[in-house]
């Protein structure tokens, strides 16, 4: 749905952005990761048709963002950052502000207001000056105004930024709705643990160029091809270790300073299904097992070099 | 949570489609008649007003310091006029006097209100939607720049307007002594509502070329009190002037107010009161909005065929109010010479172009589809610092002979005996001349420092420095090499002020004089100067065209270097069915060795990089 083609991008006599590509699929929720300054909002702006790559080409819905951005412009909706609402209108006055700006017909304006207020569940504060609204209900604002005109595409930048626990799984329940209503969906967050349970592939970015991109699962797999698990036994006998090294596709045990053992294999799940098996059939007694999680903070912090350009 | 759509049964997502129709896409149906789309063009503004004008008004009017701000005002004119009133009416001036006297107080007072207010309160009008963090959410509603200035421009007129308006019925204590007629008084608001809006602009342009709004309150407040200073100081020169043309009374600087009023049934009233404020009015209006619409849009848009229709007209409209004045002078030599300095005073004119068309990137905006060939006929003086420059040199050459080319038909059309080819003629020919030739330096000056510098403000404080310079220079070095060089100015001109580019114009003032020595040294010296300038005007002009050429070379090689890279890829560019993974090893790649010349992104325009 958005393709971002070797794009690269200077301002000033400084690179912001280094031959960046990726391609975030239709129907994705896509999480955009990368430490402060690494050309997030940069790339993010180039999406949203405010900013022109310099070298490159940013496509969406196979539409390119610099030959017809207004084109673009009708089938995406963007929240920044940091954004701003007027707070002296109330919450139905800033929706219909922006309904009619985007030039959707008095006729079917309302009836779209009230779909939008109620997808975004701002129906009860219809009548609240802005002014008045908590920064949750705000960020929900600001959402369904980039929802008015329908878009295929919507851009988050940070959506879930300086919002209480409670506002955040709202938020997040109300992105996954987006998603089943069709919606490509790409979020930049600093949260990780939220993106990783969220989105379904991700692209870091640092130092304005990919470092890595695709499914969770998939990168982790790349960075580290062994995988590892947690086991916890019922009074292991002696050699465990010895024995459990001898179960299928396991390349090595240690054990743990708390009594466990620490098995790392080959494979994915059905060479764990083996190593299992081979225990039980073993007589081993087991309690507890943890297979190692390809997390986002675990991938991000492997990938990434935590350096600033 | 509930779903504004429904999934299609069998699946677990909706179609796009069905979410469209959710969210109220326009529903395909008859195509109106043609007199049916101009009734809902004439009816939408009232059914369906500007959304811009409808969210400032209510921002405005739930502001609690513009309501404050709305009594005060009232009440403190009302006051003052009430207060003036009582003085005059104890005094020893007849009532009617004392009514016209008021009346003057009344719309002084306001005018000083509207030019102390107006301009630093639309000076926030585009700086807070960039402050508030909300002007990008209104670029990317699909506005057009236009569309947002002008609700803007609607919204700020009608909040000061309605101060305006609260204060209308304090002029009736003028009525109390009489002196004044209700067409004076409609006269006198016409002129508040043309100086409103023309304050407003002025202020809206300010705010969308300016980041802050503090800068731009005060940048609009300082500029706008000595401009409405001078304006008045102007109004009342030519108040004086009326007075002995028209035999009226002039008692104050709305004195036209009453001219007006008395002199209705007379064309010259309509042609000076009517049409020259309206062009005086209009023009700077029309430009500020023009200018604040190329503020507002992102850079890679074409921002200067606005200004450019906008130059087109003011070009005419200066033609036409230059030929006005031999008309109403008795004589043909008062003709003559008025022809000549204003011609000469209306050449600012073809600078101003200059400056205000200077402000190009080098590539024009990327071409949305393909254009058909009169849009190919008009792409030659297109957008872009090449096409500009050359509608801008076609414009101050067509402006430089026809100003000084209709005051001189209206001068003989006025006084038809007058041979042809007489001093004021050949004045006029040196003032064409001599001004297209150094104002297209000018302006191909202003151009070049633009692409050089890519900063348009720097471009045009550096060329009228230059220029300035030389002039200053000029005037210097003439007085040091001749001490008496500058007293003889008014009959003779020293070579090197005649080099200058003031020279054209010391030249134009000898020539006119009909009993002057040495025309054709003066002649001689002007196409010298000509002559030089063209020059340096074509060969700044070739400049500019040599380095857009290599800029649009350095686009077309980054095009083909895309898709070569885009070709030389594994993967076809389709979507594909699942991510894609790619880690990278080390950052040895893809160091950007690119040539660096995108088209127009908002922070560096994407002009070639150093």
């Amino acid at each position: 749905m958005i393709r971002v083609q070797h794009v690269s991008h200077w301002f000033g006599p400084m690179q912001v952005l280094r031959d960046v590509s990726m391609d975030v699929p239709r129907g994705e929720i896509f999480g955009f990761i990368g430490p402060n300054g690494a050309g997030k909002t940069t790339t993010i702006r180039m999406m949203a048709t405010l900013l022109e790559p310099d070298d490159g080409r940013v496509l969406v819905d196979g539409i390119d963002v610099v030959e017809a951005p207004s084109e673009v412009r009708k089938i995406l909706g963007f929240m920044p950052d940091s954004f701003g609402v007027y707070d002296r209108i109330t919450v139905e006055e800033y929706l219909d502000f922006f309904a009619a700006a985007h030039a959707i017909p008095l006729s079917q304006r309302k009836k779209t207001i009230d779909a939008v207020m109620e997808l975004t569940e701002l129906g009860t504060l219809r009548d609240r000056l802005v002014a008045a609204m908590s920064k949750g209900m705000k960020q929900r604002l600001a959402i369904a105004r980039t929802l008015l005109h329908d878009p295929k595409v919507l851009i988050l930048d940070e959506p879930a930024n300086g919002l209480d626990p409670r506002a955040r799984i709202e938020m997040r329940a109300l992105i996954e709705e987006l998603q089943r209503l069709g919606k490509t969906i790409m979020l930049s967050s600093h949260i990780l643990t939220e993106l990783s349970d969220m989105c379904t592939s991700v692209a870091i970015l640092e130092k304005g160029k990919i470092v890595a991109s695709g499914s969770v699962d998939s990168i982790g797999r790349g960075l580290t091809p062994d995988r590892g698990a947690r086991m916890r036994l019922l009074a292991p006998p002696e050699g465990t270790e010895r024995l459990l090294g001898k179960a299928p596709s396991v390349i090595g045990v240690e054990r743990d300073p708390d009594g466990g053992y620490r098995v790392q294999y080959k494979g994915g799940d059905e060479a764990l299904a083996e190593i299992v098996t081979f225990a039980v059939h073993e007589g081993l007694r087991i309690v507890r097992l943890e297979p190692d999680q390809n997390d986002l903070e675990r991938i991000f912090l492997e990938v990434t070099k935590g350096e600033l350009q | 949570m509930s779903a504004a759509a429904s999934p299609e049964p069998g699946t677990d997502r909706p179609s796009l489609e069905r979410t469209s129709g959710a969210f109220g896409s326009t529903p395909p149906g008859k195509k109106p008649s043609p007199p049916s789309r101009l009734r809902e063009l004439l009816a939408r503004p009232l059914r369906d007003p500007s959304p811009i004008l409808l969210k400032e008004l209510r921002a405005t009017f739930r502001t609690p310091g513009f309501v404050r701000f709305l009594y005060l005002t009232t009440a403190l004119l009302g006051l003052a006029v009430v207060g003036g009133g009582a003085t005059l009416a104890s005094g020893n001036e007849a009532p009617a006097e004392a009514g016209r006297m008021v009346f003057q107080l009344f719309f002084s007072l306001l005018l000083a209100v509207i030019c102390l207010v107006a301009p630093g309160f639309a000076a926030t009008a585009i700086t807070s939607e960039r402050e508030a963090h909300t002007y990008e959410s209104l670029l990317l509603s699909g506005m057009t720049g236009t569309r947002i200035v002008l609700g803007k421009l609607a919204a700020y007129v009608a909040s000061i307007g309605l101060v305006v308006t609260a204060a209308l019925p304090i002029v009736g204590v003028a009525f109390l002594f009489g002196g004044s007629s209700p067409l004076a008084v409609l006269t006198g608001f016409f002129w508040i509502a043309m100086v409103l809006v023309v304050t407003v602009s002025f202020g809206i342009a300010i705010s969308a070329h300016v980041q802050t709004t503090r800068v731009a309150i005060v940048v609009s407040t300082f500029i706008a009190i000595p401009v409405a200073m001078i304006m008045v100081s102007m109004l009342t020169a030519m108040g004086e002037g009326a007075s002995s043309g028209w035999g009226i009374e002039v008692d104050g600087p709305f004195w036209f107010a009453h001219a007006f009023a008395n002199r209705s049934d007379q064309w010259d009233t309509w042609a000076f009161l009517g049409f020259l404020p309206l062009y005086t009015f209009g023009m700077p209006t029309w430009f500020f909005v023009a200018s604040a619409v190329a503020g507002v849009v992102p850079p890679s848009n074409d921002r200067s065929t606005a200004l450019k229709v906008w130059a087109v007209a003011a070009a005419i409209g200066g033609a036409i109010a230059v030929a006005l004045p031999p008309f109403f002078l008795t004589t043909p030599s008062d003709s003559g010479e008025s022809a000549v300095f204003i011609s000469l005073g209306a050449m600012a004119l073809v600078y101003f172009f200059g400056l205000v068309l200077c402000n190009e990137p080098p590539l024009p905006p990327v071409e949305r589809s393909k254009p058909g060939p009169i849009a190919r006929l008009f792409s030659i003086v297109g957008p872009g610092a090449s096409g500009t420059l050359r509608f801008t040199l076609l414009l101050i050459v067509l402006t430089a002979f026809g100003i000084p080319g209709l005051a001189c038909l209206a001068h003989h059309v006025a006084y038809p005996h007058m041979a042809i080819g007489t001093s004021y003629d050949q004045a006029l020919l040196a003032v064409a001349i001599g001004q297209s030739a150094v104002a297209a330096c000018f302006a191909a000056l202003a151009t070049t420092l633009r692409l050089a510098l890519r900063n348009g403000g720097a471009a045009r404080a550096l060329s009228i420095a230059l220029f300035g310079g030389a002039i200053f220079a000029a005037l210097i070095l003439a007085a040091a090499l001749d001490m008496s060089a500058l007293d003889r100015l008014d009959h003779q001109v020293s070579p090197l002020l005649a080099l200058s580019p003031i020279g054209p114009a010391f030249c134009a003032g000898i020539l006119s004089d009909a009993g002057g020595a040495r025309q054709s040294e003066h002649w001689l010296m002007l196409l010298v100067g000509t002559v030089g300038y063209g020059f340096l005007a074509a060969a700044l002009w070739i400049g500019v065209e040599v380095r857009v050429a290599a800029a649009k070379r350095a686009v077309a090689e980054r095009k083909a270097r895309l898709e070569a890279k885009l070709a030389a890829m594994t993967r076809p560019a389709s979507v594909p069915e699942a991510p894609s993974v790619t880690v990278s090893e080390s950052e040895s790649q893809s160091e950007g060795t690119g040539t660096r010349t995108g088209k127009g992104g908002s922070d560096n325009e994407g002009e070639p990089q150093p």
